[in-house]
């Protein structure tokens, strides 16, 4: 009996919320359990909890929204996903060229010429060249972004509040960089990077990820062509090799939200 | 003392403007309109210069104003080609040609200036007034931005002439982008615009002098959605209108030498032109040996576009043809092709076209219809004249806006028969045009009330640009954020103008280009463009449009080239950016995928 759940629990499902797809590629994702996806629009407009069925809509229908400890949009504050609140503290009203992301009650954020660090109304910021598109990183108390390396390509770069350097210079494009509690990961050219400042540990993993790195702890997915099309792998080990592409992976505990054949589907990791 | 008191009432009316604390627009948007309008009314005065000059070659000691400016935009474009076949093209080179110009106003033949009753004139300042809204508006016409002003820009980037497959729009004959291009390079990106209003303005000036009809020509022409919301776009449908209606007038005036130039720049101008052309050339010329005469110098001169797209080593007649599927499906427009479809053809065209669906793509005036039968009461071979554009326009198309090549004709022939008609005639006529203005009018309105939004510096030029031109985000990401010697691929996209650098592909009808690259090349798509940057659009494309092609067509030339992009953009590229839909990738260096 126990086998059989774990067979269950383990399979892949659709997720029938979210018939449309986002205009931003990128969403849906899950986050905090939640998986926001979008209307018939396109929009970024509401949430789903596939362990308890329940939604909640968004204020408005936004391209894409910001994500930390609530979800961050914009002009119109951040939204409270489990109190279904909007708290116009945390509004952000500079012109920000990627989504927002943060924490309990931090908000980084980039525009074309600086990068913020927002700690309820105070905000602090350093002038920087944001490639834009891709969100910034909170990594503890630094600031990851990806810079515009102004030959095409991306460099991600640290603000520790007090300095401004290269993250880890490199002469391959860095991109798509995600915290997760203490750890930060990014994409490279052929490569995917792990790092946690506190036990300063640092993983290089050989893989050619197609789109971007979904991260929950130590724990990394990404898209990757396989023999015939492309599967998810997993820092782990873990392969989930279904036929058509899989893409587009976000990572929340044990569950795996990503998108096949133009609809929304979930994992769900045995234990 | 009322000169006195006109010059204190215009020092007042400055003073107000500069001095009232809320001036609207403000000083500096201003001061860029003033700069706009100076500096392409002296291209314009440049153009009459070189029309002065072509009369007096001719040995004419007068010359009228409007076979002046566009004989002259004739020889403008033609020498500004030979400058830059030759490589010359830079800011002094067409500064030079400019001054060459405004020296020719020197030249001994006089201009004869446009005389007109009083009430015309406040009529057409009336609608000067608004269309020039959307000449100083930044410019969010599909056609303009993929075509028009796009090929302006990019000639004056490169300095040089574009075509082939990778820009097929540059193929086309590029009478009048050649001369958008001059003003683009020394006014600025609105001046086309502004250039293109003024000669749409001068083509109403002309309709109704000629006629000699009053307000009438100015209310047939203005009252259609598909005339004036032209006027103030980058286009060449009303510039060409206006070159074929001289030709029209000339031959009428036995004036042969002129009527071939103005045929020349008609065709050069837009090739659609030569069904109305033909018309002409077989109706209302007198005699055969004038007719070989005409139609053998005319494609003397006209040879040189088809040459250059020889030269090339494409079909002379790229990119109208040449490709591996037709260039354009006409089946794709109007409301059928049947004998009771085109029986139907002139109900449906003026009850069930809008501006906004691809059908008949525009709008007429009811009195369009009506002044097809006033020209009953004319000339025979003007009737004759008028049915076989109609039979050539039914034949392609059916789009309204190529029935503006016969329009400022048909207006000329409705006003003339105007002025004798009674008043209970006028009357009834000036009721059908009432009647029409608000399905024609009204969706101008709301455009025009946008419009000064941002002319009045309300709304910022960006945030119009970005709620008006689809991909504009994205287009505008890359310009700024990529490197400034990259070259641009563009697939799926319509808004090349957006780009202030070179870029290739685009698209035009259908997005043939891109779907015969990637149909031609399959696998190796990317890798053959040589590439660092991908623009991808959001193609419109269902069969819904395309049912008159079988599934199997259909799938091959419309879905499968999508299908093959989307795979290999998974494969030899980053994504980079997204926008409202459209993406931007990185190519990658190094794939072994």
């Amino acid at each position: 009996m126990l086998l059989i759940w774990t067979w269950v629990a383990a399979e892949t499902v659709p997720v029938h919320a979210f018939p449309t797809p986002c205009i931003d590629p990128r969403f849906p994702v899950i986050h905090h359990g939640w998986i926001l996806g979008c209307n018939r629009r396109g929009l970024v407009a509401e949430s789903y909890n596939p362990q308890t069925y329940r939604t909640t809509q968004l204020p408005a229908g936004y391209e894409y929204v910001g994500l930390g400890g609530a979800v961050q949009l914009g002009a119109d504050g951040s939204f409270s996903l489990t109190t279904k609140t909007l708290d116009k503290k945390e509004r952000i009203l500079e012109a920000v060229n990627a989504p927002p992301a943060g924490n309990e009650n931090i908000w980084v954020y980039t525009t074309d010429e600086a990068v913020f660090y927002k700690e309820g109304r105070q905000a602090q910021s350093v002038q920087a060249r944001p490639k834009g598109w891709y969100p910034p990183a909170l990594w503890g108390e630094r600031i990851v972004w990806v810079e515009n390396d102004g030959v095409g390509g991306e460099t991600l770069w640290l603000w520790d509040l007090e300095t401004t350097r290269p993250l880890m210079p490199s002469s391959s494009p860095q991109r798509h960089p995600i915290a997760s509690g203490l750890w930060l990961g990014w994409v490279e050219e052929e490569k995917i990077w792990l790092g946690n400042f506190q036990l300063n540990e640092k993983r290089v993993i050989d893989a050619k990820a197609v789109d971007r790195l979904a991260l929950h702890n130590e724990k990394a997915c990404w898209s990757q062509w396989g023999e015939d099309d492309i599967d998810i792998h997993c820092s782990d080990g873990f392969v989930l090799k279904r036929e058509k592409h899989q893409l587009w992976p976000s990572l929340w505990g044990n569950k795996l939200v990503f998108q096949e054949d133009g609809r929304l589907m979930m994992y769900q990791f045995e234990g | 003392m009322y000169r006195i008191l006109s010059v204190v009432v215009l020092l007042w009316a400055v003073v107000f403007l500069v001095f009232n604390e809320n001036p609207v627009p403000p000083l500096d948007v201003m001061r860029q309109i003033i700069w706009v309008w100076s500096g392409t009314f002296v291209c314009v005065a440049s153009l009459m210069g070189l029309g002065k000059l072509t009369a007096w070659g001719f040995r004419s000691d007068r010359i009228r104003w409007d076979i002046a400016m566009v004989t002259g935009l004739g020889s403008a474009a033609v020498l500004l080609l030979v400058i830059v076949l030759a490589g010359w093209w830079s800011g002094f080179t067409i500064g030079a040609l400019l001054l060459l110009g405004l020296a020719c106003l020197f030249v001994p033949t006089v201009i004869e200036w446009p005389q007109i009753d009083s009430y015309a004139w406040i009529l057409i300042t009336g609608t000067a007034c608004w269309t020039m809204l959307d000449a100083l508006a930044p410019c969010v016409d599909t056609d303009a931005l993929y075509y028009h002003l796009a090929l302006a820009k990019q000639i004056s980037i490169r300095g040089s002439l574009i075509g082939g497959f990778l820009e097929p729009n540059g193929s086309r004959p590029m009478m009048l982008h050649l001369l958008y291009s001059l003003s683009y390079t020394l006014v600025g990106e609105q001046s086309p615009a502004v250039l293109h209003w003024l000669l749409s303005l001068s083509l109403l000036v002309s309709v109704t002098e000629r006629s000699k009809g009053g307000i009438w020509a100015v209310l047939f022409l203005v009252s259609s959605w598909s005339f004036i919301q032209e006027m103030g776009i980058v286009s060449n449908n009303l510039p060409a209108a206006f070159a074929l209606f001289l030709v029209f007038i000339c031959v009428e005036e036995k004036k042969y030498r002129f009527a071939v130039v103005l045929a020349f720049v008609a065709l050069s101008i837009k090739l659609t032109v030569i069904g109305v052309l033909a018309g002409i050339w077989v109706f209302c010329v007198s005699t055969v040996k004038i007719r070989m005469w005409i139609l053998v110098a005319t494609l003397l001169l006209f040879s040189v576009w088809p040459l250059r797209n020889v030269w090339d080593g494409l079909h002379p007649l790229f990119p109208y043809m040449g490709w591996d599927e037709p260039f354009q499906y006409v089946e794709k427009y109007g409301m059928g092709r049947r004998i009771k479809d085109m029986l139907l053809l002139p109900w449906n065209v003026m009850m069930h076209a809008t501006p906004n669906t691809h059908i008949f793509q525009g709008k007429l005036n009811p009195i369009v219809f009506v002044a097809v039968f006033f020209t009953f009461a004319l000339h025979k071979r003007w009737i004759a004249l008028v049915c076989f554009s109609l039979f050539f326009w039914a034949m392609g198309p059916q789009w309204i806006r190529h029935l503006l090549m016969v329009l400022p004709i048909l207006g000329y022939m409705f006003a003339r028969t105007m002025v004798s008609a009674p008043m209970e005639l006028r009357g009834a006529v000036f009721v059908c045009i009432l009647f029409g203005l608000p399905g024609n009018w009204g969706p101008l309105l709301a455009r025009w009330s946008e419009a000064w939004t941002v002319v009045s510096g309300q709304v910022p030029r960006e945030e119009f640009q970005e709620e008006h031109i689809p991909g504009f985000q994205a287009l505008h990401w890359a310009d700024r954020k990529l490197p400034k010697d990259a070259v641009l691929d563009l697939f799926y996209v319509w808004g090349g103008s957006v780009l202030n650098r070179p870029y290739r592909l685009s698209s035009v009808e259908d997005h043939i280009p891109v779907r015969s690259w990637i149909r031609k090349h399959g696998d190796d798509s990317i890798d053959k463009l040589n590439t660092e940057f991908l623009i991808v659009g959001k193609p419109a494309i269902s069969y819904k449009k395309y049912s008159f092609l079988s599934k199997e067509v259909y799938e091959k030339e419309f879905e499968a080239p999508i299908a093959k992009l989307e795979e290999l953009l998974l494969k030899q590229s980053v994504l980079v950016y997204t926008a409202k839909g459209y993406r931007v990738y990185r190519v990658k260096k190094s794939v072994d995928n």
